[in-house]
């Protein structure tokens, strides 16, 4: 990831030019909206500017290539809206840029000169080293009531006959529209994602998509994120003839035979390959679990990730041997760097492509590679391998391929193998050539992510000694062992400050981590003390941090939890001359059990608390089920 | 180069070496330097002719701490910056200071709305000035709207657009709304008008930057205030803010401010002013559930504070805001929130809540036992949050001094009584604040009392222990929770 900072301004141009816009000197299409628009002070209710229109028009070429052309009109709703008169269209590899240009039309005649800013950046936020371009426009001086319409027109070629529209916007939008004008004898196929939408009005030629009053769902805590909720169209083109310059790709085993083209011979075991294997597996190294953790460590921790999205980069891995040489690589370098070291133990390995940040991405009939944009790999587990529990909960019938197991080794926090949040239940295409296809990828259910702490209490007199083992298994572990990656010293002040939220003033005496057990998990050991009177409030005191709630009264949107989880507390409490007398409890409802057990063994207080969670998606309908889990977990008397 | 560039030399990371080596634009313009906060890291300052050169070696990671004096105040840094003339400080701030009060003088000059405006309070002419200056002071909190602070999805027309003319007095009072900056100068042309003179004052928002008033380059004052000279002393006021008549935003307080003919020193807002008391009534409707209702008062730098908060939301949004100052994200559910008085800069803000409490029978299976409640929530405000941190670098600082109170009577569900036995208080006292929590037994239930006084300001990073035991007593006493048993008969 980069900031925006790190961007590069390449074409500086039309500073200051006074552009001021009377409506009759306005595009046609303009015109017509600043005509009607409708007085800002009825729609105004939060955002700082409402989106009047959002208009793609893909003019499609006979070679393949398209012509593109946005309309986009903004009515700015309040002041200051410092961004409303701001915009930046991407412009894809190769494209020509033929028209950009901003118009303002305030709300009445001003004798300020408000200024058009207009440059091109290469980059995204992304990527460092990458092709694509932004034209950046920029309206000085917006005030509530101004109109701010911005005009886009850009001619290229089409590498795979393959388009997608993203619906979302960061302001409310009042009418969108997504037109696409096909060559005589073409055809299109189409799908909507994350919303059932509406069907295209037909010419002989163009096919025209129309929404309205689309809205930027708010962030909410535990809900899914409001860019997987935005509406996508996924449209893939069915020419008369096979173009020259572009891939036609109707289904998504064509899609796998055009990568299996693209990516031939660069995961081949080269001797440089094959001896980076030996350097990072030993042949005395024979079980096939220990052969795939030791080559996916290798490549996930030696060899540094740096995007470099250049051309035809953007898609094709290079070469394994040259991922081996320089050690650098993004996540298809890795990827694809892990398959050849793989072959070369004679392990099977195949390129999966799955979208790592968005869900819901993927349609089912109409292929479309910007429906990804990330590489992992499956590995075949062979028989006999001895996968670790949270890892074997993670593989997945591969069909004919065998059993599968998913590797990401970009991802620097994740153990080989172990379940992510950030994949499982995503859709996603295994490449196995002709027969490549949409798999779901596992989630692992709630024996791959686990949190177990086991907690020693030692009452002596006032004071109350705590001992805490704590272990997390899959994202968990993921997650605790990015962060103490990241800053050591500010993960242990995450524990103090859960102890100052618990028992103030209880200062952390022991604390050290073990960042990656052999089986994947993440141990944390810790210590404090407190008076002994705060023991018997506390019998599973870190309950509410690993499983987070939120309020249910006014919410209307789904509780999402990021993955399954099982909860596994033990606890000891030794000396305690008044020890607390809890009660056994059982319950369990809808994809969720609780299990609370306490008893005594020569005056030492047992007690466990297992819950599962393996439901993720709690409806409204489902808050009372919700309701009756987190009731079940209240560690009582 | 900008004209002023501050480059620092301690980074978020542990730095080997760094070496900076500037050699200035050679037009009209003079250069200089100045190095803030330079004994952690010992810079090596060279000058070579016009080219400057700074050296520094194996520099520790620099850490932000919560509540630390603005980074620029604490952390190695060096400003180069260019100055037009020459390098005199007082005087380069001594012109920005009166084209500041020529551009508020321009702003309210041959207004005759003003004069209008004026007469139509028929103010009598025996008033003392002091008071017709509150009477106009007070009159901008409750017939202009601050735009900087609205909530309001109004949209007014904008005049001084429709005219094709830069925005006056005239434009603010015919609109009825105006930023900070415009109601600010539209007090000192009321000032004026009843004979008194005001000036503009400078003030930086000391959260986040630092004016140095040897540097003469370009600075951007975040606040201005208007003064009112009195005999020798100087009134300041913060117009269209919400606060009362001489006082000025927390964020301007303790450091140099820049006025027409000199500097002064923003006094802190004492403790008093500052306040938030809440009262309300914390009920048993249902069986499994407990429901408490408050209302918190606002006043002072608090509700500026609340109004800061809430500003330039509206809708869902705000509502979203509202429903978290009632504690939307504890384990209580939100029923109401809602908020008085918040663009009207002349009341003080109340908070309205209504959040239905988690089940507490102390006894799950129901069959004996009763209930226990804590009795601390979002209508006592916690206090100050230092993240873990055990150790400290820096000075802490604090927005402000404040007072909390809280007044929360607890009524026994139907079928029980409250628990006998003593309910001892809680009292704190430091150098620091003062903390005091009272649960008092009633024939119905319990009254719960709770006052919290911060009243340091800053505080030396060697007493961070004690500040923090401090905190921890207050988070200690605020745990405290009363219990019912059945009435007798009822179990």
């Amino acid at each position: 990831m980069m900031g925006a900072a790190a961007l590069l301004l390449l074409v500086p141009g039309l500073f200051g030019r006074p552009t001021s816009t009377a409506v009759q000197d306005l595009p046609h299409w303009a015109e017509e909206i600043a005509r009607s628009a409708p007085a800002p002070a009825a729609e105004r209710d939060g955002p700082d500017a409402r989106v009047l229109l959002a208009e793609t028009q893909v003019e499609v070429q006979p070679d393949g290539s398209t012509l593109v052309r946005e309309h986009r009109a903004v009515q700015v709703l309040r002041t200051p809206a410092p961004w409303a008169g701001r915009h930046a269209f991407y412009v894809a590899r190769d494209f020509h840029v033929r028209l950009c240009r901003a118009f303002h039309v305030p709300i009445a005649p001003t004798r300020r000169e408000e200024a058009v800013t207009s440059f091109e950046v290469v980059g995204d936020f992304s990527s460092f080293t990458t092709d694509v371009r932004q034209r950046q426009l920029g309206v000085d001086d917006v005030r509530a009531g101004s109109l701010v319409f911005f005009e886009f027109e850009a001619l290229g070629p089409q590498p795979t006959l393959d388009l997608e529209n993203d619906f979302g916007d960061a302001y409310p939008r009042s009418l969108s529209r997504y037109r696409i004008d096909l060559p005589p004898g073409w055809n299109l196929r189409y799908e909507w994602l994350r919303i059932a939408g509406p069907e295209p009005e037909r010419t002989e030629r163009a096919w025209t998509w129309t929404l309205r009053d689309l809205e930027h769902p708010r962030p909410l805590p535990l809900a899914a994120d409001p860019d997987d909720l935005e509406p996508i169209l996924a449209v893939t083109l069915l020419p008369s003839s096979r173009p020259g310059q572009s891939a036609v790709l109707d289904t998504w085993s064509s899609m796998g035979t055009w990568y299996e083209e693209l990516e031939r011979g660069r995961a081949a075991v080269t001797p440089a390959v094959r001896a980076m294997a030996d350097r990072a597996c030993p042949a005395s190294v024979t079980e096939p679990w220990a052969q795939i953790e030791a080559l996916a460590r290798y490549a996930r921790d030696g060899v540094r990730y740096i995007a470099r999205e250049i051309g035809i980069g953007a898609l094709q891995p290079r070469p394994a041997s040259a991922t081996a040489a320089d050690l650098v690589g993004d996540c298809k370098d890795k990827g694809t760097l892990l398959r050849a070291l793989l072959a070369a133990k004679n392990i099977r390995a195949y390129a999966v492509h799955v979208h790592a940040s968005e869900r819901d991405t993927v349609p089912e009939r109409v292929p479309a590679i910007g429906a990804f944009n990330h590489f992992v790999v499956a590995v075949h587990v062979p028989e006999g391998a001895t996968l670790p529990e949270s890892v074997r909960a993670a593989t997945f019938d591969g069909g004919t391929l065998g059993r599968l197991l998913i590797v990401d080794v970009t991802h620097e926090a994740l153990f080989p193998g172990a379940a992510s949040a950030d994949l499982g239940g995503k859709r996603a295409l295994l490449h196995d050539g002709a027969q490549s296809r949409l798999v779901t990828l596992p989630d692992g259910g709630s024996g791959a992510h686990r949190i177990a702490r086991s907690l020693e209490i030692e009452v002596a007199g006032a004071d109350a000694t705590w001992i805490q083992v704590s272990r997390f298994v899959g994202e968990p572990a993921t997650r605790r062992r990015g962060e103490h990656q990241r800053d050591p010293a500010a993960a242990r002040r995450k524990v103090q400050a859960s102890l100052d939220d618990r028992w103030p003033g209880a200062t952390l005496k022991e604390y050290t981590v073990t960042e990656e057990l052999p089986d994947g998990s993440y141990e944390e050991t810790s210590s404090w003390t407190t008076p002994a009177a705060d023991v018997a409030a506390s019998p599973f005191p870190f309950l509410d941090a690993d499983l987070p709630r939120t309020s249910l009264g006014k919410r209307t949107r789904p509780v999402l939890y990021p993955h399954p989880l099982s909860l596994r507390y033990a606890v000891r409490v030794h000396g305690d001359p008044e020890p607390p007398s809890p009660l056994a409890k059982e319950a369990s409802g809808s994809g969720w059990t609780v299990e609370r057990t306490w008893r005594e063994d020569s005056g030492v207080r047992i007690g466990t608390l297992d819950a599962t969670l393996e439901k993720t998606t709690f409806g409204p309908e489902e808050f009372e089920t919700l309701r009756k889990f987190w009731a079940a977990l209240a560690a009582k008397r | 180069l900008s004209f002023l560039e501050r480059i620092d030399l301690q980074q978020r990371w542990p730095v080997r070496n760094l070496r900076l080596r500037w050699r200035p634009f050679s037009g009209e313009w003079g250069s200089a330097h100045r190095i803030w906060n330079p004994a952690a890291v010992n810079p090596e300052v060279a000058q070579d002719g016009r080219v400057f050169r700074l050296a520094v070696r194996d520099v520790p990671a620099f850490e932000r701490e919560p509540f630390m004096p603005p980074d620029p105040q604490v952390r190695p840094s060096v400003a180069l910056y260019y100055f037009a003339e020459d390098k005199d400080a007082r005087r380069y701030w001594s012109q920005r200071a009166a084209d500041e009060q020529e551009q508020m003088e321009a702003f309210f000059e041959d207004d005759a709305s003003l004069r209008e405006t004026v007469a139509g309070w028929k103010l009598p002419s025996e008033m003392d000035l002091q008071e017709k200056l509150r009477h106009a002071f007070n009159w901008i909190g409750t017939h202009l709207r601050n735009l900087d602070l609205a909530t309001s999805g109004e949209v007014r027309p904008d005049l001084a657009a429709v005219e094709g003319k830069e925005r006056s007095a005239r434009h603010v009072l015919a609109e009825g709304e105006g930023t900070t900056w415009e109601l600010a100068a539209l007090f000192a042309g009321f000032a004026k008008v009843l004979g008194a003179q005001a000036v503009p004052v400078l003030a930086p928002d000391r959260t986040e930057q630092i004016w140095d008033v040897e540097v003469p380059a370009p600075f951007r004052f975040d606040e201005v205030l208007a003064g009112i000279r009195r005999d020798s002393k100087l009134m300041l006021s913060a117009p269209g803010r919400g606060l009362a008549y001489g006082e000025a935003p927390w964020w301007t307080t303790g450091v140099p401010a820049l006025l027409p003919g000199g500097i002064i020193q923003v006094p802190a807002p004492a403790p008093a002013r500052s306040l938030q008391e809440a009262s309300g009534n914390l009920t048993f409707p249902e069986s499994d559930a407990a429901q408490i209702q408050w209302t918190s008062r606002f006043s002072g730098q608090q509700a500026l504070d609340l109004r800061q908060n809430l500003a330039h939301h509206t809708g869902a949004a705000l509502q979203e805001r509202l429903d978290a100052l009632c504690g939307s994200g504890g384990k209580g559910e939100v029923e109401r929130a809602a908020a008085e008085g918040v663009d009207h800069l002349g009341e003080d803000v109340k908070l309205l809540c209504t959040v239905l409490l988690p089940a507490t029978r102390t006894d799950e299976d129901e069959e004996v036992g009763g209930y226990e409640v804590a009795v601390i929530g979002p209508w006592a405000p916690s206090p100050p949050d230092f993240e873990g941190r055990t150790e400290r670098r820096h000075p802490i600082v604090f927005p402000y001094p404040r007072v909390d109170t809280a007044r929360i009577e607890v009524a026994a569900p139907a079928g029980f009584v409250p628990a006998p036995g003593p309910v001892t208080p809680v009292v704190l006292d430091t150098p620091y604040g003062r903390y005091k929590l009272a649960i008092t037994r009633t024939d119905n239930g319990f009254v719960v009392e709770r006052g919290y006084a911060l009243t340091a300001l800053s505080v030396p990073a060697k007493e961070y222990g004690a500040v923090r035991a401090f905190f921890d007593g207050i988070r200690r006493a605020d745990r405290a929770k009363v219990t019912f048993v059945p009435a007798e008969g009822e179990e």
